[in-house]
């Protein structure tokens, strides 16, 4: 690791922690519906989400891959950032829910049970998903644009296959707010960290696409290498997840 | 030629306290959770729900949960200058519960010779910290200095004995 990445890593990981006591000590304080407390908590989380997408994870390397290769415009980033973030924010309120209603045991064991097999699932999908580039590269590789190629369908897989992991930083919080019985801000805790992720995994995409237009003004018709290489790279990266052994 | 795959995903979840204690012979460690870590561990632990970790319930949790941290050292690794030295055995491990905060307290072997203890769990699932304050508290009358500490992956402290 750089020496700038290493200092940026521990800035992260301690904005974390000072972001993760003052939404747990908020929660824990709510007093019966205080729009007041509940603003400054659902505040804090947008903050924290913005914040725990920035270290690794949440599927910012396979947006930033995927429009190195695709291209397209920022707005499809942004849509592509917010899609993933809804997904990996749903995924999560779907198993604490189950896990605090249904299971009711080993909560510890099962977060990550759940996450380590959700992360290898996700792996095929994002295999499946670079083979799939990989092909369309090689399909349009006479093409002058080849983006064309690339519609909603593809977003959607891409964002489903990145999104599919539950986020165990919004599991935990959910967790801890239903547990003490704020179940509604719970829910509503994990809305607003997605909406702060999603604008971390969009600026991912828009910085992936400024690059890619002056890489293609550069590399001119040996564009298709680079376009080449982010789909391997996709490839390697979902495969990485499914061999993934704890 | 598959990338380090850990980088990729792993991110802190978990942050816990660090308090150690330099004796002579031995560390004494102290770990304080997070509050929301502390709620789920409660959960699974906290079997008669009173809020507080019985003896019954602090075994169960070792037994269940900390034995499995030996293959991580603990995320504890005793170094003299820059050699690894061997993490020895866990003892009087005792789980309990302060202000809502799940607390860890156990001792290990210190090395002879060790000049560096460092703190981190290198796949970057749970953040431990360690600063001056946290030293100062832990060690009366005695300071050691605290650095950031970066693995491959991890993000941790070192505290320098020597």
């Amino acid at each position: 690791m750089t020496e700038l990445y290493e200092k940026l890593l521990h800035y992260i990981t301690l904005w974390q922690y000072e972001l993760n006591m003052i939404v747990s000590s908020n929660i824990r304080s709510v007093d019966g519906g205080s729009l007041e407390s509940t603003f400054v908590i659902l505040g804090i989380a947008f903050l924290y989400g913005v914040i725990h997408a920035i270290g690794p994870g949440h599927g910012k390397a396979l947006v930033g891959l995927y429009f190195l290769k695709t291209g397209g415009n920022y707005m499809r980033a942004l849509k592509m950032g917010y899609l993933i973030a809804g997904i990996h924010a749903l995924s999560a309120l779907i198993v604490t829910l189950l896990l605090f209603y249904v299971i009711q045991t080993l909560f510890s064991k099962t977060f990550w049970d759940i996450s380590r097999f959700s992360i290898q699932f996700s792996g095929a999908l994002i295999a499946i998903v670079g083979i799939y580039l990989i092909y369309e590269t090689y399909k349009h590789r006479r093409d002058k644009d080849i983006a064309v190629s690339f519609n909603n369908k593809s977003d959607l897989a891409v964002a489903f296959s990145a999104g599919i992991v539950p986020c165990p930083g919004v599991m935990t919080i959910t967790l801890f707010a239903i547990s003490l019985g704020h179940v509604a801000l719970g829910v509503a805790t994990a809305i607003v960290m997605s909406i702060g992720m999603g604008l971390t995994i969009s600026l991912a995409g828009i910085v992936s696409i400024g690059a890619k237009k002056r890489g293609n003004k550069f590399l001119g018709k040996y564009g298709i290498a680079l376009q080449l290489a982010a789909a391997a790279l996709v490839l390697v990266l979902g495969l990485s997840l499914l061999l993934y052994k704890q | 030629m598959l990338l380090p795959i850990t980088f990729l995903f792993a991110h802190p979840h978990c942050f816990i306290d660090v308090y150690p204690s330099i004796r002579e012979k031995q560390i004494e460690i102290t770990w304080i959770m997070d509050e929301m870590s502390s709620q789920i561990m409660l959960m699974d632990f906290d079997r008669d729900h009173n809020g507080q970790l019985s003896s019954q319930e602090s075994l169960s949790l070792f037994q269940e949960t900390f034995v499995s941290l030996k293959k991580y050292n603990y995320y504890i690794r005793f170094l003299r200058q820059k050699t690894l030295l061997p993490t020895g055995k866990v003892s009087n491990f005792r789980a309990s519960v302060s202000k809502g905060k799940v607390q860890y307290r156990f001792r290990l072997p210190l090395p002879a010779g060790t000049t560096t203890v460092r703190f981190c769990d290198e796949e970057n699932y749970t953040a431990f910290i360690v600063n001056d304050a946290f030293v100062r508290k832990a060690n009366a009358g005695k300071f050691y200095k605290v650095k950031p500490y970066n693995g491959e992956i991890g993000v941790g402290y070192a505290m320098e004995l020597k």
